[in-house]
């Protein structure tokens, strides 16, 4: 019997108690507010859910998302890069779409991430690239997952027995993962927290705030990007705080290049950024979050880049839409040039529902195709190292990093 | 008006209250709440065709209010406390009115104390009296999260309430 069973009084008590103070609550008319907010929540939509499906079909046929990588140049489409529409379906269509959309229950389509519908599959049958192996434990490292949801549990799974713990239960706010696999950053109450697998939680600093910031480990591991009221970096042996040239300060989601040469950051209105990382300057990577739309027809957004490449050419995103709110996925599925805003072609078959570089610029891609998830391991030369299917002890789980 | 908005109209001046009720108990605050239920109720205007019935459209409004304010990437909005004001009362031996007065400010400080899915789990669990499976799937997280943070929570309750003999009998087993 549980705990709860035992004392139903006190919880009566409580039952009550959370009553009476409930009272306190003054009766409003939300009548008029309610409708004047949504109606700016339609304005901010109006850009974007129209024509979705077939802006994506005539860029395919176009062509324009080849990326320019020499080795993939000719690859065939794979997984159809997503795009456009509105995202949380349920909270953003217009009341003036067709009747098809029925009976949405409140309980289940808004659950599901932000994501664009996919299109359909192009034509001609995608032709994925060959595997140098197809055994789970040929691949290198470490994959972090995390679960949906506020608080989730950040598991770790190694390839090399396919064995997953959890590593940090009820994450309190995003975290970041060290590139060697073994140490956590995350924040509470504005403490700055790294706990290493099998030992100890140390607070590294305090004031920092992990919304629009991430921790984000240096690529050697001795520095901590991080947001106190503006971004900046931690060297975790002295613990001070530099704070990045001003023309950054503005930027959010910061994320290192491999090298350590480069950082790549959104902007407040879901484009993208690059700038070198001591440098104050930095250049906009085009098309992404770009409102005219000429420069940008299918109005794709990122409001977050999630890992970047080891040079800094290449950045994974989770893809959205302009004008869509920066919440819902925090999960990449697309990489994108940061010289020309492309979306990269995945020499991929099925649906990529994850995308994630490591420091040396590998890029671990986990798609799903039939029910099947599998993960594919390319190299920084796109060559396919290892595809393999993924263990069932991380399905329904988000891909979160790769490390060595 | 036509028939649709009317009855959207009917929907939130009907129900309004009961949504603030949550809100107030989630934020603390009548103005924070009444921006919680405004943007819950805004949102469901916005999908109010696809909802048929009243009753999905409190629960979408409900499922709604709750994402907002624990959001992973949202700050949630809660009136400010300061520790200070967890002194307790001396003043007592007033009358009933005034002890419940007290009773229900410290109640208030004391949810504001707690993370904002706790406050959340405790509004769900024992204000709404959703089960634990719905209120994980209100909150959009698992059961077990759900079970925790409601240990967690009453634990942090029983910690700070012990002079409202709330939760009195400290539980001795089943934990």
């Amino acid at each position: 019997m549980s705990a709860e069973q035992e004392r139903p009084r006190d919880h009566d008590r409580l039952r009550s108690s959370l009553h009476d103070l409930a009272d306190i609550a003054e009766p409003a008319d939300m009548y008029e507010r309610a409708v004047t907010r949504s109606r700016r929540i339609a304005r901010k939509e109006a850009a974007v859910g129209t024509g979705a499906a077939m802006v994506v079909l005539v860029v395919l046929a176009s062509g324009l998302w080849q990326m320019p990588h020499g080795k993939q140049q000719n690859v065939p489409v794979a997984a159809a890069p997503q795009s456009a529409s509105s995202v949380l379906p349920s909270l953003s269509s217009t009341a003036q779409s067709s009747g098809s959309a029925s009976s949405a229950t409140p309980g289940d389509k808004d659950d599901s991430p932000a994501r664009p519908p996919r299109p359909d599959k192009p034509a001609n049958k995608p032709k994925p690239a060959k595997p140098k192996s197809r055994t789970l434990s040929d691949m290198p490292g470490h994959v972090f997952y995390a679960e949906h949801g506020t608080g989730p549990d950040v598991v770790r799974m190694s390839p090399s027995d396919g064995n997953t713990e959890v590593v940090l239960s009820d994450a309190p706010s995003s975290v970041g993962i060290s590139p060697d696999g073994y140490r956590i950053a995350y924040v509470s109450d504005g403490k700055l927290l790294v706990s290493e697998a099998g030992g100890e939680t140390k607070q590294v600093a305090a004031n920092i705030d992990a919304v629009g910031q991430a921790p984000v480990w240096s690529p050697e591991g001795s520095r901590l990007l991080v947001a106190e009221s503006a971004p900046g970096v931690l060297d975790l042996e002295s613990g001070e705080i530099t704070p990045l040239p001003e023309g950054l300060a503005s930027g959010q989601h910061f994320r290192w290049s491999g090298d350590g040469s480069t950082l790549v950051y959104a902007t407040s209105y879901c484009g993208l950024k690059v700038a070198g990382a001591e440098a104050g300057t930095s250049t906009t990577v085009p098309v992404l979050g770009d409102k005219q739309p000429q420069d940008n027809p299918d109005g794709l957004a990122a409001c977050k880049p999630t890992s970047v490449d080891a040079t800094g050419a290449r950045v994974t995103v989770p893809l959205q839409t302009t004008g869509e709110q920066t919440t819902g996925t925090d999960t990449a599925d697309a990489v994108i040039d940061t010289a020309t805003g492309d979306l990269a072609v995945l020499p991929v078959s099925g649906s990529v529902v994850g995308a994630v570089f490591d420091t040396d610029g590998n890029l671990l891609v986990r798609t799903e195709d039939d029910g099947k998830t599998l993960l594919s391991l390319f190299g920084p030369d796109n060559t396919l190292k290892v595809q393999a299917k993924e263990p069932a002890s991380v399905r329904g789980l988000d891909l979160l990093a790769y490390t060595r | 008006m036509d028939a649709r908005e009317a009855d959207y109209a009917h929907f939130v001046r009907t129900r309004t209250h009961a949504l603030l009720r949550s809100a107030y108990l989630l934020t603390g605050d009548q103005h924070l709440a009444e921006d919680l239920v405004q943007e819950a109720l805004a949102r469901t205007h916005r999908a109010w065709q696809r909802l048929e019935k009243t009753e999905n459209a409190e629960a979408y409004a409900r499922k709604v209010m709750y994402h907002a304010q624990v959001s992973f990437w949202r700050r949630p909005k809660v009136a400010e406390v300061m520790p200070a004001d967890f002194e307790p009362d001396h003043e007592t031996g007033g009358d009933d009115h005034s002890d419940a007065t007290v009773e229900r400010l410290v109640l208030r400080r004391a949810l504001l104390t707690l993370s904002a899915k706790q406050r959340a789990v405790i509004v769900l669990r024992f204000f709404e009296d959703h089960t634990e499976a719905e209120s994980a799937q209100l909150l959009g997280v698992s059961v077990s999260t759900v079970k925790t943070q409601t240990a967690r929570a009453l634990d942090r309750l029983r910690a700070m309430l012990p002079d409202l003999r709330m939760l009195a009998d400290a539980p001795e087993a089943g934990r």
